[in-house]
């Protein structure tokens, strides 16, 4: 189930709104409307960092596709997420070679150090945990992302070091904050 | 206007002065910039490299970066290019080595180390058109061929400059002013170039099938949809050479009249979608792309589609579907793409790798491509190596080159020494391949005839560590998640059969799982809509194949021998352990100063502690998880301490509480396996008497292992406390001769267990057995141990009825590369021989021999000579005086996964008065009066492989008797489990029934703080004999830990135990 | 297409020559095979996705399936090997291994194809028995009941929601084993745009989408003894209702459904077709005064309640098109309470107003908030054909050997005009008719309209009355409405007067129409044309057949009601529509002004 939470007359949600209803002008349409589905829901995405019910809905008007439709795409990929992410979410690669290499163990120790499942977020929203299909860096595995960042050759001995990391980070800007 | 060709040169002139600084910089920097090298930690390296030579104000230092060039093993790597000099290479680069390599830069002595760079004998070829060979003297390159991978790894792939250089769009220059799109289609027929993406269709059909459509508009696609886990060179190809691509496409629009192409691309891919965009936008700027191009009329645009992780979009109509805004739905083919594509018109697919070939295939012409590789797979092929092998990364090599040859020659061998199992090619759509297609060509049609497919190029080594059922499970979870859920067989298919399989690994698989595993599997390989359905059960089928025990061990003995199923037990020690040890809880009482609570936890399963802390083969040790930190925890030397530290006999067993049962149960030589099983029956209250036809108790332990490694007093020791446990033991008495069968009977024992071990001895079949001084290695120890070695006249002599070996002062050569070619060889130089030389077939990493004895044996002046095999015994007065052997050279690889030593011909002499043959031995044929016992065909006998029941009512057998050659801890495993099924024999119990349920409720002893980090701190090593003190006689050599070093060792143990659940009693 | 040529081919060693472009499918169905399937539908297109159809072709390693393989010419099929029943069968298990096992006690129970298949493979053990999917059944909507757990994802549903009525309620969702088929955001029906025709539960093979049942609610309501029960049957249902009791398609059975329902306990049984001439009184009159004062045209009718919602969601700037006629069920339902309460002095507070329809829309329809004008609901409880055929079974009522019953008065009598409500075309016919007569006040020359009858999806005509040229066209399924409303905005089209049905064929076709029986599929052209010569001959077989001859709708209209589009019939007979979340979107999202 997609949330339905936005609040369509919040600035900061209109200027979001505005900024797909923008690409959505300027994409370069291959053929139909429909063809430029992919390309807007990864703006999407990338706007909300997730796919909200409330955009899918503005992309299925000004694209004049079905929204359920859309749901059946947003549900379809793996790269598509309905649900708002954690500020730092965490991917332990589960390709082939990182798996042989032992990429198990190190999730395991994840789930045990968060004290969550796979598809979910701690409850003070620092981290989310999920596993992803191989990054192609399978040379250097086992391989785990966090955002951006990518930690090769991991154990479960680096796990807690690696997440201080980024514990530390939030601290840090949170006393900036203050 | 002047022609295309001509542009292109004076593009690439301009790219030339314009880059002068670059090009002809006193010195370059080339910093790998692709994922892979990020996350190696590249962009510091780059940072600090360019920060230190601000501080020290260098000046012509040209500092640039590029892609991967696929030795990911190594990665950050960096590259110095001097002009007119050569190029080092530097791996494994880190912030201080980066410094370094900075100070290398500018002065001109290397600061580092040569075998911290790389080659230096590398010539510097970068302005060269053909840049490949930039690596081409490090080992893992010398196979390979690059054309894909070209530039990978060489150029800036952002730089079109760079691209110029290289010969960029050379190719389409020449293809749009040269060729019509026949003649193009024509070229890439010629060249024989398959579809790189899985299928290896012929490209160029494919492409005159879309060049035949009649239509409006038609479509070009790239497939960089690289979803295969495991493969990733269609991202290391946009990463390191985006422009190539793009160029090829562009040669594949102009050949079948398309102006427009697609780039459908994993978004999980960021750094290659963000290279790619940049390609096309300077391509465009630069009318390499859009109207008119290069003045030819030809027109050509690429727009970039972002996949959204779904594997199944590989397929080409389901990636069709996506780019459509569809779910990526594969749709039932024909109308194949070619014909009704992307919005129902005609469209050309190909994979980026496919793509990489073409600009080389049109500059070069097809006849030149279609020099390598086999007669139906031209060309070459990206591999993506990963997995249990040394060098990870990518490679290209011509189609045909033997998987053996990817994996030991490139590849660089199995990690850490391990013995290659299988690999896996294709991906989840493949299958894997066994020891015995290591000879087998790399090419499309041998791997579909070996069970497997060329897939896009993933090739994941594995070795004894890697459960197969459990690969195959993990390929299975992929495909499942990936099915679309479209088809019912794959739907629900892959699901059932992935919920067998977890199963089976969960220890509740079931018989008729294997047969239920292939009937489904056929039926969704049969029924199931694409590729990837139909693919689906490759895996499975594959492995059951060629791993069947494996399953069967998982369902009949709830055993994973690889210990990789953490279901079926709590710790790997404990789970590969023969006899299932609770080795964690020993190790745990050791550091907990409970010595004697330690040597009791063993003692419950092994009654030979201190025979098997010494010349155990310890697989406990192999797949133990400290290994894969540091070293594995070196259980064996524990247990010794344990077993030396409380003296062994002085340790009183908890006595048999039950009642004592009248029944006799006869053993049959008086090895560990006999012992074994006579213990654990005194332990149930039985009456085991073990009849041993020699005069010393033992067999193999006392006769067949020499006394430096296995002292006499120390097995005697775990005797002792064997018969203290009740059990009766008659030396003296021969089986068959002596006693028989129905003697036994008479007597009134109810059960007997054979294990009279393998003693007979293979022939060396060469001329010159029969003169005197040539020995086999299992009689050489026996006459030895049984003191028919004496020390005549202050040499060592061996008796041989009348005749009399001398061996101090001799010349002495040992055939053979195993533990007992070492035992002897080690033997002989203390009983004084002159020269001791060990002569082996192969290579010595193909020893079979444990590589620290070797290492101790050359230590103690053992000579050894390998890729030699022996040919004859040449001697003078029936006496020897040479050994003449044959050189060899490693050839195919054999069932065993190593080179097979192949005869070159020439010949090599050893002069030697000795020589011992060590190659192995097989059982003695039995001749039991009036019975006949089931033997096979080697002369080992037959006894059920659960519970090792033989042919006759009442008579188990076991050992090396049954084997045909084991080790110590196996034939003690044995004879546990024949002391089971004496007993369920004695009780009437089913045989099978409940004898591998995991039970047992466990006590973890505690001392480890779970949050505790885990610092790597290696083995600690134990005292060894000095070597002065060594060859005067056969005193031990380990002298195993002192208490505080046993403490510190046992502290390194990580307690994987300590999860919650059963424990692996069994 | 004139280069066409025929391909022959060998099916289980038969030769068989088809046009080229058949499929495999099709050759073994034209030479007697008939290969069993579970996903295809020849009137939607193919997704090849259940496999069951599989079949071996020399030459092809692998099985294809022969409803999208396409015939080749020398091929060689064999649809009956034993590895090819081996494969299906398995397939079939695959399917049951993830489905409910309560056969018994489902509602498809005997209807469902699922169950036909695995009794046809002779299926008696489960080997692969292993986790099953788990979803909750949505009850929301008042029309169709979703249980997910039974969908076997054949697709057909999403196929005939997209294909046949463009309104994409339904669409896949998630992947793999995961997969569902869910309104958008997986949210219950009712808060979808499903417009609740029930085409989906005529194509789902099994028990995942049905109509709701009301049977229980209806059988308790009977035994009230409080309360009155009335009862009206829709022209359709006469037509259909004995499938279920192995009558041919068409047979008219009026009078025995009365007297069943009488059997079963109804106190009044009155005939929608009553309601239905009255319909073409009002809506008659209407039209005339759109066109004689300048309203707005074109018209739309407003008898189809499924049209009415897909009016309200995707095309709100119709609304003012449509006519402003309760359909006869809600006609009738107003009159019962009010007109027949009055004329029997039974209370409308004790009536319980049942009606029999061939609709599952109807269901919906009835809860609409402003279907109350008479101060009560309007009706309180709609029961489809298939409903209605399972109450007679459950009441143990021999429908084979019943006597003809009567409909009470005063709300039974009707004329040929209504009964062909029930068909496509039928209420243009109709109103054409007394519009003609109304307005020229002259005899119409043919009674029988024949140009707006037929199965074609979107049909025209221009009536000339009295000089003045009627534009109308006649259109069923929402797919082809979408189209010619596309089409009326772009002005390429021009009409006074446009009949609209919601299903195929018009209510005949209608989502609470008895299955198909035996290898006949929905949407079956034969079948429809059998359903709607029945109406056509109750037509044929009526003494008066205008709407406006019909005695009691005059006496009606004296007693009661007064005048057409007078003040009671506007608050009884008369209703209004609204914008509804365009396609499920919001209005603030579907205005514009985020862009602003």
């Amino acid at each position: 189930m997609a949330v339905k939470s936005l609040e369509i007359k919040d600035k900061e949600v209109r200027e979001k709104f505005k900024e797909i209803e923008r690409f959505i002008g300027s994409e370069h349409k291959l053929n139909d409307n429909q063809g430029m589905l992919m390309g807007v829901l990864h703006k999407t995405q990338e706007v909300f960092g997730y796919l909200p019910a409330e955009a899918m809905d503005l992309v299925s008007d000004r694209l004049g596709i079905p929204t359920a439709h859309i749901y059946g795409m947003a549900t379809f990929y793996n790269y598509f997420t309905l649900k708002p992410r954690a500020k730092y979410q965490v991917f332990m690669c589960k390709g082939t070679a990182c798996y042989v290499a032992g990429g198990g163990r190190v999730l395991e120790k994840l789930q045990e150090t968060l004290k969550i499942g796979l598809g979910e977020v701690t409850p003070d929203k620092m981290f989310g945990l999920n596993i992803t299909r191989c990054l192609g860096c399978c040379g250097l595995s086992p391989v785990m992302q966090v955002n951006e960042d990518i930690y090769v050759r991991m154990g479960p001995e680096k796990v807690n070091a690696i997440l201080d990391k980024y514990r530390k980070k939030e601290t840090k800007k949170r006393k900036v904050s203050k | 206007m002047s022609n295309p060709v001509e542009i292109v040169a004076q593009l690439r002139q301009k790219a030339l002065r314009g880059s002068l600084k670059k090009w002809f910089a006193p010195v370059r920097i080339s910093v790998g910039m692709s994922t892979c090298e990020i996350a190696a930690g590249s962009k510091g390296v780059l940072e600090i490299i360019n920060s230190e030579l601000k501080k020290r104000k260098a000046r012509g230092v040209y500092v640039g970066v590029k892609g991967c060039a696929g030795r990911c093993n190594v990665e950050p790597t960096v590259e110095v290019y001097r002009l007119g000099s050569l190029p080092v290479k530097y791996e494994n680069v880190n912030e201080a080595k980066a410094k370094k390599i900075v100070a290398d830069a500018l002065s001109k002595k290397p600061a580092l180390k040569e075998s911290e760079a790389c080659g230096p004998e590398t010539k510097c070829e970068c302005l060269e058109e053909r840049s490949a060979y930039v690596f081409g003297d490090l080992p893992g390159f010398k196979k390979q061929k690059r054309i894909v991978l070209r530039n990978c790894g060489i150029i800036d792939p952002d730089s079109l400059h760079d691209y110029l250089a290289v010969r960029g769009y050379q190719a389409l220059a020449k293809t749009l002013s040269q060729y019509s799109p026949d003649q193009v289609i024509d070229e890439v027929l010629k060249s024989g170039l398959r579809g790189r993406g899985g299928g290896g269709f012929p490209t160029g059909t494919k492409w005159s099938y879309v060049a035949r459509e009649k239509a409006e508009q038609k479509y070009v696609i790239c497939n960089a949809d690289e979803g295969d886990p495991g493969a990733f060179m269609d991202r290391s190809t946009i990463e390191g050479d985006p422009f190539s691509v793009l160029e090829a496409m562009a040669i594949g629009g102009f050949a079948v009249g398309a102006t427009q192409g697609i780039v459908y691309i994993r978004a999980e891919y960021p750094l290659a979608v963000e290279r790619l965009r940049k390609a096309i936008k300077t391509a465009g700027d630069n009318n390499f792309l859009g109207k008119n191009i290069l003045g030819t009329g030809f027109s050509f645009e690429i727009d970039l589609v972002l996949g959204a992780g779904a594997f199944v979009c590989g397929e080409e109509t389901a990636l069709i579907n996506s780019i459509q805004g569809e779910r990526g739905m594969p749709r039932v083919r024909p109308p194949f793409p070619a014909v009704k594509g992307l919005w129902g018109r005609p469209t050309l697919i190909n994979n980026v790798e496919t793509w990489a070939n073409i600009p080389e295939i049109l500059l070069d012409g097809a006849e030149e491509f279609a020099k390598l590789g086999t007669e139906k797979s031209k060309g070459t092929k990206v591999f993506a190596l990963a997995g249990k092998i040394n060098n990870t990364g990518l490679v290209e090599v011509p189609m045909g080159t033997t998987l053996g040859e990817v994996i030991f020659d490139i590849g660089g061998g199995i990690k850490k020494g391990n013995k290659y199992k299988a690999s896996q090619t294709g991906g989840p759509s493949g299958g894997c391949l066994p020891v015995q297609y290591l000879n087998t060509p790399i090419d499309y049609d041998s791997l579909i005839a070996a069970g497997s497919i060329m897939g896009s190029g993933g090739l994941i080594v594995m070795d004894e560590t890697d459960c197969m059922v459990d690969v195959a499970k993990f390929f299975l979870e992929f495909t499942q998640d990936e099915s679309c859920g479209k088809c019912t067989p794959c739907r629900e298919g892959t699901k059932r059969m992935l919920e067998i399989l977890e199963r089976i690994t969960r220890g509740e698989g079931k018989p008729g799982d294997i047969e239920k595993l292939e009937k489904l599997g056929n039926t969704i390989r049969k029924t199931a809509l694409c590729g990837l359905g139909q693919t689906a059960p490759n895996p499975v089928l594959s492995t059951i194949r060629y791993f069947r025990n494996e399953y069967e061990a998982h369902i009949n003995e709830r055993k994973c021998p690889s210990a990789v199923c953490g279901e079926l037990f709590t710790s790997p020690c404990q789970h590969t352990c023969p006899v299932h040890i609770d080795i964690p809880q020993f190790i745990g009482q050791i550091r907990n100063n409970d010595t004697k609570g330690s040597i009791e936890t063993i003692l419950k399963r092994n009654p030979l502690p201190s025979v098997c802390g010494r010349v155990c083969h310890h697989p406990c040790e192999s797949n133990c998880r400290r290994g894969k930190i540091d070293d594995p925890v070196s259980i064996m030397m524990l247990k010794r301490f344990a077993a030396d530290y409380t003296g062994g006999d002085r340790i009183e067993l908890p006595a048999y509480k039950g009642k004592s049962l009248k029944e006799k149960v006869a053993i049959i030589g008086s090895g560990p396996s006999g012992l074994s099983c006579a213990y654990h029956l005194a332990r149930r209250g039985y009456q085991p008497v073990v009849f041993e036809s020699e005069k010393i108790v033992g067999g193999m332990l006392s006769l067949g292992i020499p006394e430096y490694r296995l002292p006499k007093d120390i097995v005697e020791r775990d005797i002792k406390r064997i018969v203290k446990a009740g059990v009766k033991i008659k030396t003296g008495i021969t089986f068959g001769k002596d006693i028989t069968f129905s003697e036994l009977k008479g007597k009134g024992f109810k059960a007997v267990y054979l294990s009279i071990g393998a003693w007979k001895e293979s022939r060396l079949d060469i001329p010159g057995v029969d003169l005197l001084g040539f020995l086999g290695s299992l009689s050489f120890l026996k006459d030895y141990n049984c003191e028919k070695i004496k020390k005549i006249g202050g040499n060592y002599t061996i008796i041989k009825g009348d005749n009399k070996i001398v061996v101090t002062g001799k010349k002495v050569a040992v055939i053979g590369g195993g533990s007992a070619a070492m035992d002897v060889a080690r033997s002989c130089l203390r009983l004084g021989a002159a020269e001791v030389n060990v002569v082996y077939r192969r290579t010595r990493d193909a020893m079979p021999a444990i590589p620290e004895e070797v290492v101790e044996g050359e230590r103690e002046g053992v000579k050894f000579h390998f890729l030699l095999i022996p040919s004859a015994i040449r001697g003078e007065d029936g006496r020897i005086t040479e050994l003449e052997c044959l050189h060899t050279r490693p050839g195919d690889f054999d069932l065993s996964g190593r080179r097979k030593p192949v005869s070159t011909g020439e010949k090599f002499v050893l002069p030697a008065d000795i020589v011992i043959s060590a190659i192995g031995g097989k059982p003695e044929k039995l001749a039991f009066s009036g019975v006949s016992l089931a033997a096979n065909d080697n002369g080992t006998v037959k006894a059920d492989k659960y519970s090792l029941a033989t042919s006759l009512d009442g008579v188990f057998a076991g050992g090396d008797l049954v084997s045909g050659g084991g080790t110590v801890i196996e034939s003690v495993a044995d004879g546990e489990r024949a002391a089971v099924s004496i007993e369920r024999y004695l009780t009437g119990a089913d045989m099978q029934k409940g004898r591998f349920v995991i039970k047992g409720e466990r006590k973890v002893v505690d001392y480890i703080d779970p949050s505790k980090e885990v610092k790597p701190k290696g083995r600690v090593s134990h005292a060894k004999l000095s070597m002065a003190k060594r060859l005067q006689a056969f005193t031990e050599v380990e002298l195993g830990y002192a208490k505080s070093q046993a403490c510190d060792e046992a502290d390194r143990c990580l307690r994987c135990d300590r999860k919650e659940g059963a424990a692996d009693e069994r | 297409m004139s280069d066409k040529k025929m391909i022959n081919l060998i099916i289980d060693g038969q030769k068989a020559a088809v046009l080229a472009g058949s499929t495999v499918m099709e050759a073994a169905e034209a030479i007697g095979i008939h290969i069993p399937r579970l996903c295809f539908h020849p009137k939607l297109s193919t997704a090849g996705a259940c496999r069951v159809c599989v079949v071996e072709i020399d030459g092809q390693k692998n099985f294809p399936v022969s409803c999208a393989t396409a015939a080749a010419e020398g091929m060689n099929v064999k649809t009956n090997t034993p590895a090819i029943r081996e494969a299906r069968r398995d397939i079939v298990e695959l399917i049951l291994d993830n489905h409910p096992r309560d056969c018994q006690i489902c509602e498809k129970n005997e209807d469902c194809d699922l169950q036909k298949l695995a009794n046809l493979f002779g299926i008696r053990d489960l080997r692969f028995d292993g986790e099953r999917k788990r979803y909750a059944t949505d009850f929301s909507s008042p029309s169709i009941m979703r249980d997910p757990e039974k969908c076997i994802l054949c697709g057909k549903c999403v196929r005939v929601c997209s294909e046949i009525q463009g309104v994409n309620a339904l669409s896949y969702s998630h992947r793999g084993f995961k997969s569902t088929v869910v309104p958008a955001y997986n949210m219950n029906i009712k808060d979808s745009v499903c417009i609740a025709c029930g085409q989906c539960t005529l194509f789902c093979p099994t028990g995942a989408l049905m109509e709701r049942d009301y049977t229980e609610e209806v059988f308790k309501n009977l035994a009230d003894p409080e309360k009155f029960c009335a009862v009206q049957i829709a022209p359709a249902v006469r037509v259909a209702l004995g499938e279920g009791f192995g009558f041919a398609p068409g047979t008219d059975l009026t009078y025995e459904i009365v007297a069943a329902l009488r059997i079963l306990g109804f106190k009044a049984v009155f005939d929608t077709q009553f309601s239905a001439d009255l319909t073409i009184i009002e809506e008659g009159h209407e039209l005339i005064d759109r066109i004689k004062n300048k309203g707005k045209l074109p018209m739309f009718t407003s008898c189809s309640p499924g049209w009415i919602k897909y009016c309200e969601h995707f095309h709100p700037e119709f609304l003012p098109n449509l006519s402003t006629c309760k359909s006869p069920q809600q006609m009738m339902g107003a009159l019962i309470k009010t007109y027949y309460a009055e004329k029997s002095g039974v209370p409308a507070s004790k009536m319980y107003s049942v009606s029999i329809m061939p609709c599952t829309a109807k269901k919906f329809e009835c809860s609409r908030d402003e279907m109350d004008s008479s101060g009560y609901r309007d009706v309180d409880v709609v029961l489809t054909t298939r409903e209605l055929i399972r109450m007679i079974k459950q009441a143990g009522i021999k429908f084979n050997e019943l006597k003809k019953g009567e409909f009470d008065d005063p709300l039974g009598e009707s004329t040929g005009a209504a009964p062909i409500f029930g068909v496509t075309g039928g209420v243009m016919e109709a109103a054409l008719r007394t519009a003609y007569e109304v307005i020229t006040k002259k005899q119409l020359p043919a009674i029988e309209l024949k140009a707006v009858r037929g199965l074609d999806g979107i049909r025209e005509a221009t009536v000339d009355i009295d000089g003045l040229k009627v534009n109308v066209a006649v259109v069923f399924s929402l797919s082809n409405v979408h189209k010619l409303l596309a089409e009326i905005k772009e002005g390429k089209r021009n009409y006074h007067f446009i009949e609209v049905m919601t299903c195929p064929g018009g209510c005949i076709g209608g989502g609470g129409q008895p299955y198909p029986q035996g290898m006949t599929d929905p949407l079956d052209h034969t079948l429809y044309n059998l359903r709607g010569a029945g109406l056509y001959s109750i037509d044929e077989k009526k003494a008066l057949r205008k709407s406006h001859e019909n005695p009691l709708i005059t006496k009606i209209y004296k007693d009661f009601l007064k005048e057409p589009l007078g003040h009671l019939s506007h608050k009884l007979l008369h209703t209004h529509y609204h914008k509804r979340c365009p396609e499920g979107i919001p209005a603030e999202i579907r205005e514009k002004n985020v862009n602003v």
